[in-house]
């Protein structure tokens, strides 16, 4: 070993003199390597860092909850559905509060988080429930312009039991712990972030930079949290009245508002669910068996090794799946084979760019070793002379491409974090705002990352093309007759 | 039997001291150069029976080496001289593994080295053979202590530690009379001086034979005349036998022996 060492060090020790041989050279093929390695770094620094954040967004955090939970395979006779709401018509409210109270039924002393599990869809294009807690306007009236399709975001009624943040959904994850909930507690709702904008539009219009409205609503978001409100349900999808043809004509009555239901609710966290959800037009909404949580160890054994690779990936891909609703196969069976399917392509797009990489690599490495070796005839020459074998020879200049390697990687790494870091402050501010507006959450985007396998794979590449570049001139040069090295140059 | 030599070289120049000075340079060498001869029962170190290499040059075949036979002792000097294209280099180049004869043998220490694989016969080169060129060749961007360990590096077997071997270095610079060079780069120092280091690095792996291919062709005669002693001294301090080819009728004689070499044959 020791002797291996000390021949390690001296052929370290001879490749590198190569870089002084050749300097104009190496310092070219320095710099385009380096650039297609920064590429690269910059590439798996930008892409981490939208899928990290993405990965943040409640929606992931949501949908790796129902990852969790969901029976294994899912199977109606054993879920309790309670009800089934569409919303086609008048009488859904009256559904949609048979369903709350039953759900309310199963807060019960003593009860656990998991004991509850509801999900309870906005209807599409009615408004038929309105959260009171934020002590909001009233909901609106037909006519108002609010109503129909874009009153969407006004009225919800939103899923209980399931919380925002890490430490919220860590009950459910942990497995059967108690609520500590009585039974009459409120029950426990998320709250749409954008009522929250709504709520204190004023305020945030005077915030000019995006950062500052991201921290306010936050804070408020901080101070709902743990409130208890109340859930107004009431009925307002009676005749919609048009506009009459004729402008000069009275406007005809409202129709009388049907009596309202109103339940407590505890806020426990935040939901953008017009992204989660879509413009799905029916849900149902169901109390899944608990039992069938010890079932799911192999799916979260899968995913965990999925999210270790990618993890907003498979969030985001679970998501799709989980809202695919095909309710003939089992849940999980969709969301695994959905992960399996969606990461396929991704799969094999990092391999072809591995591959790209290997050849974009190959021919600066090629022409700087042809170069090279062409050069040092008489040096590879004299060594043979002197006793070098073709291993030695090999290990030399193969050496002095992992250096080159190495040091186009690490000067890669050091400018790609840098331009990130300038990215980041350049454009993470405005994405913040649009994911809050789109995702309706409060993301932080961070283009500085340092994903170890991405990075791993990205030197492992430009080492395989490095090598592949300095093969064909290398044993080229071997199979040179030594003399003729010695005599030519 | 004259018992004052001094005396008799003053009565002859008188006050031409140049000449006084060159004849007492001259029988200085031959001193040392008797000192330094191998006794007749020295054992052989390069044993090269009925060599023969011959290459295409188009349709025609040339044969540069025809029978070529001889032995080197240890300690001994060979000249191997002739005038240009006589086959010297190419005998050069078979002793050393370079290249193969198409007949032959070519014992070194023992080792019929025709017979060995081309890594084979690098890796016993690198034991047991010294390379010395016209040209140097040392490694512009090492200093001298690395250059000299340039061919332990190589070695396969029996390496010595890092200590060893710079300690050895060390001491063949200074046995060259480059002490004071160690850590100087080759482009800081003379010809001569670059060609010294070339020898010391020959002798790191304590080779039985040195091959030197016109080591003084690109040295004045002043330089030549210090690396031949240098041979001298080496072949006496090592018991190393050497091999010079060259052109030089001047270096040649400073040789125990000449072998002279006219259209691949020994004359």
């Amino acid at each position: 070993m020791a002797r291996l060492g000390l021949q390690a060090r001296d052929t370290l020790s001879l490749s590198f003199t190569k870089f002084k041989i050749r300097r104009i050279r190496t310092v070219l093929t320095l710099i385009s390597t380096s650039v297609l390695a920064l590429v690269l770094v910059a590439a798996s620094s930008v892409l981490t860092g939208f899928m990290r954040a993405a990965d943040a967004t409640p929606q992931s955090q949501l949908v790796n909850l129902h990852l969790a939970q969901a029976p294994v395979p899912y199977d109606p006779t054993t879920s309790t559905t309670i009800s089934e709401v569409t919303p086609s018509g008048p009488g859904v409210a009256a559904d949609l509060q048979r369903a709350i109270t039953a759900l309310r039924g199963q807060v019960k002393d003593g009860a656990s988080l998991k004991d509850v599990y509801v999900e309870v869809s906005p209807l599409y294009g009615s408004q038929i429930a309105t959260l009171d807690i934020l002590g909001g306007p009233p909901p609106s009236l037909p006519g108002d312009p609010s109503f129909g399709p874009d009153a969407f975001a006004n009225g919800f009624v939103y899923r209980g039991v399931t919380g925002k943040s890490t430490e919220l959904l860590k009950p459910f994850i942990d497995g059967n712990q108690p609520l500590d909930a009585k039974a009459g507690d409120p029950l426990p709702v998320l709250v749409p972030t954008d009522a929250i904008l709504r709520a204190h539009e004023g305020e945030f219009e005077k915030l000019k930079r995006p950062e500052l409205r991201v921290a306010k609503r936050t804070e408020y978001q901080r101070a709902l949290l743990g409130k208890v409100g109340q859930l107004t349900i009431e009925n307002n999808l009676g005749p919609i009245p048009f506009p009459p043809d004729d402008p000069s004509a009275p406007a005809p009555e409202p129709p009388a508002p049907a009596p309202a239901k109103v339940f407590p609710v505890r806020v426990v966290g935040f939901l953008p669910v017009s992204s989660l959800f879509g413009a799905e037009e029916s849900y149902s909404d169901y109390v899944f068996p608990y039992e069938a949580a010890a079932r799911n160890a192999e799916a979260a054994s899968f995913l965990n090794g999925v999210n270790a690779l990618y993890p907003s990936f498979v969030s985001t891909q679970a998501r799709n799946a989980f809202v695919s609703g095909n309710k003939d196969a089992s849940i999980y069976a969709d969301v695994v084979e959905s992960n399996k399917e969606a990461f396929r392509p991704f799969t094999n797009a990092f391999r072809i760019l591995v591959i790209v990489m290997l050849l974009l690599m190959a021919i600066p490495m090629a022409a700087t070793m042809s170069k090279l070796l062409a050069d040092s005839q008489r040096e590879t020459g004299v060594f043979r002379a002197i006793g070098a074998r073709n291993r030695n020879i090999l290990a030399i200049y193969g050496l002095y491409a992992t250096q080159m390697v190495l040091a186009s990687f690490l000067l890669a790494l050091v400018a790609g974090e840098l331009f990130c870091l300038w990215l980041t402050s350049r454009v993470a501010n405005n994405l913040e705002l649009a994911a809050a507006d789109y995702a309706d959450t409060v993301v932080q985007v961070s283009f500085v990352q340092f994903n170890v396998p991405q990075l791993a794979t990205i030197l492992a590449g430009l080492l395989g093309g490095a090598l592949v570049g300095a093969a064909i001139p290398l044993f080229r040069a071997l199979r040179r007759d030594p003399i003729k090295s010695l005599r030519d140059e | 039997m004259n018992n004052d030599p001094l005396g008799e070289l003053i009565a002859r120049y008188g006050n031409d001291f140049a000449r006084l000075e060159s004849e007492l340079a001259d029988r200085k060498r031959a001193y040392r150069s008797a000192l330094a001869a191998p006794t007749s029962n020295a054992p052989v170190v390069l044993e090269a029976r009925n060599l023969v290499k011959t290459y295409k040059s188009g349709k025609n075949r040339v044969e540069a080496v025809r029978n070529v036979s001889f032995d080197v002792r240890a300690g001994e000097m060979v000249a191997l001289t002739g005038p240009s294209g006589s086959g010297k280099s190419t005998v050069l180049n078979l002793l050393s593994g370079l290249d193969r004869p198409n007949n032959g043998t070519i014992h070194i220490d023992g080792t019929d080295i025709t017979k060995l694989s081309r890594n084979r016969v690098a890796a016993f080169r690198c034991r047991h053979i010294g390379f010395v060129f016209q040209f140097f060749y040392l490694q512009p961007f090492l200093n001298l202590v690395r250059n000299v360990t340039v061919p332990a590096m190589f070695l396969n077997h029996d390496q010595p530690s890092r200590k060893e071997r710079d300690e050895h270095a060390a001491s063949l610079i200074q046995s060259v009379g480059l002490a004071d060079r160690a850590l100087h780069l080759p482009n800081e120092l003379s010809g001569g001086q670059m060609q010294r280091a070339a020898i010391a690095r020959a002798l790191i792996n304590k080779p039985q034979l040195v091959l030197a291919d016109e080591p003084t062709g690109n040295l004045d005669s002043q330089n030549a005349q210090g690396i031949m002693d240098l041979f001298n001294d080496i072949r006496r301090e090592h018991q190393t036998a050497i091999m010079v080819v060259t052109h030089d009728p001047k270096i040649a004689g400073a040789a125990d022996r000449t072998i002279e070499l006219i259209d691949g044959q020994v004359a």
